[in-house]
């Protein structure tokens, strides 16, 4: 049984340091301390179904009148949905192919927001890196790249069926391994993929090379050519550091810098694409 | 080392998750090399319906030759399950796009599961389509366990166990009606098809003689609709009670020389009771919610389910891609801890992804081990002081089940089914409250006098829920031999109370009990019953954030574990009825669960209250000695301890520069 659609090493990929990674109650400073407040509530006829806020106890909000949370977190950015809203968008998105895609359409779901997210004085929006936008402080945990793909600009650019095989290598591990590395050419070195089709996201896991012989494996250019005959699209090797995946991952907009990386080599593109590059640029340099 | 076996007939109730059909050929064995080489020697993997069908490349015999080479026991769960890891949790996807195999809640909404990789509907147990599935299902098991057995030879049946669990039974819930108690609402599925069979299932019970006695139209006043709720919990359980024996019974018939092991799992992250909490965090691009995960712990683990008459373990599944990997390590090891105490101390375990387990330290690793080979070894139980019969396991027991649970805790125990008295719940209970929507018949309550008869209290409804033989059974009880013995009391709500062999038995008003439900009502009349019992909670934390889980230990005495599901350190007087010894208790379960037979005593400090300083996500274990003396001797002068000024080592739960210490 081959899952396609391997949520275990998708938290690991894309929030490399834990998922969700740190939690933003736990984060200092105002502009997080902003977002840490946050809350959102299922109610049903005025009265809480389920009240949660990442890091806080608070189970005995269950029951209470709705009024009574405004009136106790006023001043917290409430995120209030409607139960049969939620129910009936949560039925719908089970026809959607992974949890991912069902979590996106449940954020669809018709809501509320209190009146503290327009009051959010400008002056904080300096101090927060995370706009002040709901659907920021809704979903704060986007990748740079999931995101950036989903945005419509990219999306009209790239093809609508195209795949991205990762190639990450950990330099610590290779280099606690010195001169037996070569004898492990394996260890440090970690792959996985992701397959667009149709402009979503259909499939995600580490990719099964099985079929290709050792040293084929190793070479890049071998696997990106075996990913897209096997999965019938265009396939985008990307072979870049561990660590740096790992920082770009907990930055909102660090396209910048990886465009400087692609442009030192530290990034690698397989096969090398002028257009991707060009689209990496675009965004580090003008932001578009 | 998890999985080391000093005693070979002890299973350890710490088992870790493998599935096989989540690797390929080679990573298998990567990792079936890694698991041995770190010390595992018994894993458990889910046996997904879709995998079993499409195994064109018998992944799963390969499996278990791969493990039996490797000298390494398998359990296979063969029974459909959520928070499988599979897509819809490894159920056919023809068989979600049947509508009228799709389960439906109370609500009428179609129950939901959110277990990665995506959230699924749960498909309808009682539905034929379903059945006829599951049969060829279980059939295509069977052929890979035949074919495993004769490829792999004897290694391979030595090592391999099937696992049935009670499947998704438990999970036909309203989200709305569990939203704040994990069990509130009636429970059950609420499909068309499952309302047919329900209706044929009513008229069969009630043609039985008994229900048509003292005319045969007398049987209609069972299937009135003000009937409907209570023969629906009744049917759901015998649907639940009658798949389980059916599934039991086709491994069984097989004769296949597999182990064959009963289990209640349960996944509190794909629970309904945490879906509305699941999407919100989910939306909220969050971690999950820890206080909500503990809570449904606590729900699950005082409901006891049985197969054939015979109680089955307890166990809890901690998924490898659900909420529970979101959390922080102190959190999963005070959930891990939690869940080892409550299910193991009653012959169950948790079941853990491997890696999440290895993730964690080395140092909590073999404090956890340590506690998981105690249990096992049967130096810890949990003692059910008092029983609850409610007609449906999973539904919501009732005003006086809530304050049964409330004032006992772990040691209180709903059941389903009063067969539950002949076994080891029937030894330990002092007490017996009957849900007044139980229908009992005669032989029910010959049953249940017996019981009462050993020196026990049994409190039953006077209702109109009794079959006309077993009416006449309690007036000739209550009007004949017991009516000398007999006093009308008042206690909340009226009832007469009879003395019958050394036991007593209770008569409450369920009518009066019904029309002046209030929450002072049942604390009244509980507190009346559990006096009569003489049933009391073995101690008390005076800050009600703290949880105690209290143990009987085989050697005397008790084993009291204080945790703090809080990130705050917490201090707080922890009091007992009478004067006690208190000891570390931390560094003697390592030492028992490292095989030393007489662990060292600590010196102990005797007395009423104690303080005690909890650390946050810590596990404080104590040992509870009761001291006959104490009074004698006019032991006052031990007065208050401070426990919280004895700082010289770790709770279970906590981090410590010092591993082999007990104190923070």
């Amino acid at each position: 049984m081959e899952l396609n659609q391997d949520w275990r090493t998708w938290q690991a990929t894309v929030f490399p340091e834990s998922f969700p990674a740190r939690s933003f109650a736990d984060a200092s400073g105002e502009g997080s301390a902003r977002t840490a407040g946050a809350l959102y509530c299922v109610q049903e006829q005025g009265y809480v179904l389920a009240l949660f806020a990442e890091g806080e106890r608070l189970l005995e909000w269950t029951g209470a009148s709705i009024h009574e949370v405004r009136a106790q977190f006023q001043g917290r950015v409430i995120f209030e949905w409607q139960t049969k809203d939620l129910e009936a968008k949560l039925l719908e998105s089970l026809a959607e192919p992974h949890l991912l895609a069902q979590i996106e359409a449940w954020r669809e779901t018709p809501r509320s927001e209190s009146e503290a997210l327009q009051s959010i004085p400008s002056r904080r929006r300096l101090w927060a890196p995370v706009s002040s936008e709901p659907e920021a402080i809704l979903a704060p945990r986007k990748q740079f790249l999931f995101e950036t793909l989903a945005q419509a600009w990219w999306s009209r650019v790239l093809p609508s069926s195209f795949g991205i095989f990762f190639r990450w290598e950990d330099q610590k591990a290779v280099a606690a391994l010195g001169s037996s590395a070569s004898l492990a050419p394996r260890a440090g070195v970690r792959d996985y993929l992701v397959v667009y089709r149709k402009g979503k996201l259909e499939q995600f896991g580490v990719p099964d090379l099985s079929f290709l012989g050792v040293d084929r494996r190793k070479d890049p250019s071998e696997v990106v050519k075996y990913l897209a005959d096997r999965c019938l699209v265009p396939v985008q090797g990307v072979l870049l550091n561990e660590e740096d995946w790992a920082r770009w991952s907990e930055q909102k907009n660090p396209w910048r810098e990886i465009a400087w990386a692609v442009q030192s080599s530290r990034v690698q593109l397989v096969p090398f694409r002028w257009g991707i590059v060009s689209l990496i640029a675009l965004r580090g340099l003008l932001g578009i | 080392m998890l999985g080391i076996q000093r005693n070979p007939s002890v299973r350890l109730p710490l088992r870790i998750l493998v599935n096989y059909w989540e690797f390929r050929p080679t990573a298998l064995v990567e990792r079936l090399d890694d698991l041995m080489q770190r010390g595992i020697t018994e894993i458990v993997s889910f046996v997904p319906w879709q995998g079993v069908e499409a195994d064109i490349s018998h992944a799963l015999t390969r499996f278990l030759q791969l493990a039996a080479e490797r000298r390494l026991g398998v359990s296979l769960i063969v029974s459909p399950e959520v928070g499988v890891a599979a897509p819809s949790s490894g159920i056919p996807r023809d068989v979600l796009a049947k509508p009228e195999c799709l389960a439906i809640d109370s609500d009428g909404n179609p129950c939901v599961s959110i277990a990665s990789p995506q959230a699924h509907a749960l498909p309808s147990l009682v539905s034929p389509e379903f059945q006829k599935r599951y049969q060829s299902y279980l059939q295509r098991v069977d052929h890979f366990l035949v074919d495993a057995l004769k490829r792999g030879g004897e290694g391979v049946g030595e090592r391999v166990s099937l696992i049935l669990t009670g499947s998704f039974w438990k999970y036909y819930r309203s989200p709305r009606a569990s939203a704040a108690d994990a069990f509130g609402g009636p429970a059950g599925e609420y499909s068309s098809v499952a309302g047919i069979q329900f209706r044929n299932r009513v008229e069969q019970r009630y043609s039985q003689p008994e229900y048509g006695e003292p005319s045969p139209s007398s049987a209609n006043r069972w299937k009135l609709k003000s009937m409907e709720e209570i023969n629906r919990r009744w049917w759901m359980q015998q649907s639940e009670d009658e798949f389980r024996e059916r599934a039991a019974q086709f491994f069984g018939r097989k004769a296949l020389s597999i182990p064959l092991e009963q289990m209640e799992l349960f996944s509190p992250e794909s629970d309904p009771s945490y879906l509305f909490q699941r999407v919100l965090a989910h939306m909220a691009g969050a971690k999950a919610d820890f206080w909500k995960l503990s809570s449904i712990v606590d729900a699950a683990a005082v409901r006891r389910s049985q197969v054939m008459g015979q109680p089955t373990a307890p166990w809890l599944h901690w998924s490898g891609s659900g909420a529970f990997s979101s959390l922080s390590s102190q959190e999963k090891q005070f959930l891990i801890l939690k869940s080892l105490l409550l299910t193991a101390s009653q012959g169950g375990g948790v079941i853990l992804d491997s890696e999440d387990w290895f993730a964690l330290s080395d140092a909590f690793r073999r404090r956890a081990e340590a506690l998981a080979r105690s249990l096992a070894q049967g130096d810890y139980r949990l003692r059910q002081k008092a029983c609850y019969w409610s007609p449906h396991l999973w539904s919501h027991g009732g005003g006086l089940w809530e304050e049964l649970q409330q004032r006992l805790g772990s040691q209180a125990r709903l059941m389903a089914s009063p067969e539950f008295l002949r076994g080891e719940v029937g030894q330990d209970a002092g007490l017996l409250v009957v849900d007044p929507r139980v229908i009992l018949t005669r032989a029910e309550l010959v049953h249940l006098l017996a019981w009462t008869r050993g020196g026990r209290v049994t409190a039953i409804p006077r209702s109109h829920l009794y079959t006309e033989r077993a009416r006449a059974e309690l007036l000739r009880v209550t009007q004949g031999e017991l009516s000398g013995g007999r006093l009308d009391l008042h206690v909340g709500i009226p009832f007469e109370l009879y003395i019958t062999g050394q036991g007593k038995l209770l008569v409450y008003d369920s009518a009066a009990l019904e029309k002046t439900a209030t929450p002072e009502v049942y604390r009244q009349f509980m507190q009346a019953l559990l006096g009569l019992a003489s049933v009391e909670s073995s101690c008390a934390m005076g800050d009600r954030a703290l949880e105690v889980i209290a143990l009987e230990k085989k050697s005397g005495g008790q084993g009291v574990f204080i945790l703090n599901p809080g990130a705050r350190t917490l201090d707080s007087d922890l009091h007992f009825a009478d004067d006690v010894m208190v000891e570390d208790l931390g560094q003697q379960i390592q030492q028992e669960g490292a095989g030393v037979l007489e662990a060292q005593a600590s010196s102990g400090v005797a007395a009423r209250r104690f303080h005690l300083e909890v650390p946050a996500w810590g596990v404080l274990p104590l040992q509870v000695r009761e001291l006959a003396w104490s009074r004698e001797l006019s032991l006052k002068s031990l007065g208050n301890v401070d426990l919280s000024k004895q700082k010289d080592g770790a709770p279970l739960g906590r981090e410590s520069s010092r591993s082999d210490s007990l104190w923070n």
